[in-house]
């Protein structure tokens, strides 16, 4: 049964994606999960997300369509979806690199 | 007590049959140690404790004198450090002085190289037996990839001591063992390190170098410097994650929680502990510990033998954070700086309790004031444009971000029908219109900082609040975050011995001390990516610095401790590193949310994890609101509760009661609190001087409580 609140469980990045359209590449999620019902991983994969890996209620995967994603958010077990975001390496910036003079 | 003063392997030295000192003093690299038929005389470092009522450099001087210390050098400071020479028989009456703090054997120099080593404490490890250099651990490091033929990363026979190499970036094999990019194995890379064209190709390189030097620092071998660039934990064997970057980022925050679970998975098939080093991060978050990459880290480093480490990030100079308080009926302003530049997007995230009812609105450079309705509530989203074509959207809908009952509003300022997003001053308006506590948190999101950083927007000095810049996943509650200080200056840099300038600094949002400890980070020599194009500083290394280069420091110096014991918790690592940690010079003023609890001292870690018992914690019970437990030794404990689980979880309580009667068993009635369910965790503490701590949460579910 679809959750009319799905889009409630995305972040704001995922909303802001979804009302800009997602890319046709489909984006990186993470996904956590609450206790209800059984298998969540199976439940995440028929509603479309290519399920990588599963770290406790974490899962991260990629969805491809809004239809995935919504399919996926509408899940019960679903309490929320966060698009992956970029991690940046943690030197200062390039004058903090010896490049040749 | 004089043998925690004494340096190992000044202590080896005296284990020494006569005859067999210069031997061992060769081996140790000691710098000098002069054996004559009844006498062995060792040049020797001394750091003593000022004494008090006495012209205290010229006391030191004529009290070492005395006890037999031809003294070569007084340096003075908060202490005062003594060079000179002593007879090796004389050390024990020398130690016996209250005053004395410590005796290190002089060792040879190598032309001011390698310091961090040196200053964490780790090269006795590393020499004297018994030696600790991280044999049947593993170390993953989580990065932009490794030279991965550089000949730190190769045993003496030349294979690697790679075991795997999962390259995200690569096209996928096709049945491969992992769901994206490809996997290498030691057999893949020894078999490419040997012969030409290798049976598999392994296409892999490191472009960036950041990875390598990473690497370098918690585990290189040293092997093309003749150990004069080793990194931390020598013996340890690797399993790399190479992230997929775009240029700008170093992967995100999905393909770093599948990286983390790849090598625990890896670990646990080899059947070792793992110490993972993450250095990158990002802003977008309620720093609190509450994103998905940081609840995924927290549940692996609940795992015993699993440790994950993370860079502090260097946010400090980079003004990326504001806080404060609204009044109610009031309306407080942040402003920040926009270059302009070619910044296609910018994005500010601003977090509160829900219980507040704060408003906002976003005013352009040289556009008119917010009017009432400008203004976004909690649970509402608007989008508009500014004068100058921008498009601005104001997400406020999540009113229970994460679970946490936090409002994250985020900001999207993009250029919309402009070129680019309008340079100059922004500021963002908060209106109190319903308040209970009214405090607010804003930062920018990072850009690439490829180019000085000149794309990255700032807040006003003024409004720039220096604390609470800890990168994510860095906030996470279990992991180990790594701040910087300075081992080689170079122009610009604070003097040696200081705190890194760009070392962000705690707490999290929820108050928790962030970082837990500091590590070398400025400025760092070690292993050399040859596809980086990065100017080699000794041959096959280069120098880099940020906290991206302290918490390798810390990773290996996990490792060794993992060593010690394979199954000690991420939270036990933490607390050896930081009772174990130094608070000398700049780091007096530790423990602060700058330094955590000071300076990584590896050598006293270990020895604290030589002798170290933790509590363990058994039999818990409920009964209405009485909670009971065991532990295994005798010590005191309480429980810590919230009527939020997912705060409690990230580490905010809200209240505590404590058992304060020493023993087995324990009990804590949390009746007189206000109705309603609480969720709770028990915390045991030895009654040791140290007060090590178990933490039992439930695996993460808490206990529950109901108060009638």
């Amino acid at each position: 049964m679809a959750d009319a609140s799905w889009q409630q469980k995305l972040d704001a990045y995922g909303r802001m994606e979804l009302a800009d359209g997602l890319p046709n590449t489909g984006v990186n999620v993470n996904v956590r999960v609450n206790g209800s019902g059984k298998d969540p991983a199976q439940q995440l994969t028929q509603a479309g997300l290519q399920v990588h890996y599963q770290v406790g209620d974490i899962f991260v995967g990629h969805i491809t369509d809004e239809v995935a994603l919504q399919s996926l958010a509408s899940l019960p077990c679903v309490e929320e979806v966060q698009l992956s975001r970029p991690l940046y390496s943690e030197v200062p910036g390039e004058s903090n690199r010896r490049k040749p003079s | 007590m004089s043998a925690t003063k004494l340096d190992p392997r000044l202590r080896f030295l005296q284990e020494q049959e006569h005859g067999e000192h210069a031997e061992a003093a060769v081996g140790m690299r000691l710098a000098a140690v002069k054996v004559t038929r009844r006498v062995v005389n060792v040049e020797v470092l001394l750091r003593c404790r000022k004494i008090r009522g006495t012209k205290t450099v010229k006391a030191v001087n004529d009290k070492l004198t005395d006890l037999g210390v031809a003294i070569r050098t007084l340096v003075d400071g908060p202490e005062i450090i003594a060079a000179g020479t002593v007879a090796l028989d004389q050390m024990e009456e020398v130690l016996a002085e209250d005053w004395i703090e410590e005796m290190e054997a002089s060792h040879r120099l190598f032309a001011d190289l390698d310091l961090s080593g040196a200053d964490v404490g780790v090269r006795p490890l590393q020499t004297v037996p018994p030696t600790v250099r991280g044999a049947n651990v593993l170390v993953g490091i989580v990065d932009g990839g490794i030279a991965f033929h550089h000949d730190d990363f190769r045993l003496p026979d030349g294979t690697s001591r790679i075991r795997f190499l999962w390259d995200q970036a690569a096209a996928q094999a096709p049945g491969g063992p992992v769901p994206f990019g490809r996997e290498y194995t030691k057999a893949d890379l020894d078999a490419a390190l040997r012969t030409q064209p290798p049976p598999v190709p392994v296409a892999h390189n490191d472009p960036l170098g950041h990875g390598t030097h990473v690497a370098g620092i918690a585990a290189g071998n040293g092997r093309t410097s003749n150990g004069r660039f080793m990194g931390m934990a020598p013996d340890t064997e690797l399993v790399i994650v190479a992230l997929r970057g775009d240029g700008a980022s170093l992967g995100e925050s999905s393909s770093a929680v599948a990286a983390c679970r790849y090598i625990v998975d890896r670990a646990h098939d080899l059947g070792r502990p793992v110490a993972i080093n993450l250095s990158q991060g990002m802003n977008a978050g309620g720093h609190s510990g509450e994103t998905t990459l940081e609840v995924a880290m927290d549940n692996l480093a609940r795992l015993p033998g699993i440790v994950l480490v993370k860079s502090a990030g260097n946010e400090q100079t980079w003004r990326i954070h504001a806080a404060g308080s609204v009044p109610q009926g009031a309306t407080v302003r942040r402003q920040f700086d926009s270059s302009g530049m070619n910044l296609q997007q910018d994005v500010l995230e601003v977090w509160f309790d829900a219980a507040d009812q704060i408003a906002l609105a976003v005013q352009a450079p040289g556009a008119p004031v917010p009017q009432a309705n400008d203004f976004v509530t909690p649970g509402n989203t608007n989008t508009f444009q500014t004068p100058a074509n921008n498009r601005v959207r104001i997400d406020a809908s999540s009113t229970d971000a994460s679970g946490t009952g936090d409002v994250r509003a985020v900001i999207f300022l993009s250029r919309g029908a402009a070129a680019r997003i309008q340079p100059g001053r922004w500021t963002i308006h908060c209106r109190g219109d319903q308040i209970s506590h009214g405090d607010f948190h804003v930062w920018i999101e990072r850009t690439g900082r490829d180019q000085g950083g000149a794309e990255q927007s700032r807040f006003t000095q003024p409004d720039n609040e220096p604390g609470c810049t800890i990168s994510i996943p860095g906030t996470a509650r279990r992991i180990l975050t790594v701040g910087s200080y300075v081992t080689r200056p170079e122009s610009g840099s604070p003097p040696a011995g200081e705190l890194s300038r760009f070392s962000s600094h705690g707490p999290s949002r929820y108050g928790l001390r962030k970082p837990e400890i500091a590590a070398p980070g400025e400025w760092i020599a070690s292993a050399l990516s040859s596809a980086s194009g990065d100017n080699p500083f000794q041959p096959g290394y280069t120098l880099m610095a940020g906290t991206s280069m302290a918490a390798p420091h810390v990773t290996g110096a996990a490792a060794l401790l993992l060593e010690i014991d394979p199954q000690f918790t991420c939270d036990q690592v933490k607390q050896l590193l930081m009772r174990s940690a130094r608070r000398d010079g700049a780091a007096a003023v530790a423990p602060d949310d700058s330094w955590g609890d000071g300076k990584l001292d590896v050598q006293r870690a270990v020895a604290l994890a030589r002798s170290v018992q933790f509590p363990a914690i058994s039999n818990v019970t409920v009964n209405g609101t009485v909670i009971s437990w065991q532990t295994d030794i005798t010590s005191t404990g309480a429980v810590r509760f919230n009527t939020h689980r997912r705060r409690l979880a990230l580490g905010r309580a809200s209240g505590s009661r404590t058992s304060l009667t020493p023993g087995q068993q324990h009990s804590v009635d949390l009746q007189g609190l206000p109705a309603g369910a609480y969720h709770g965790e028990i915390l045991a503490f030895s009654t040791s001087a140290e007060e090590w701590r178990t933490v039992d949460d439930n695996q993460g579910n808490h206990f529950a409580l109901s108060v009638p």
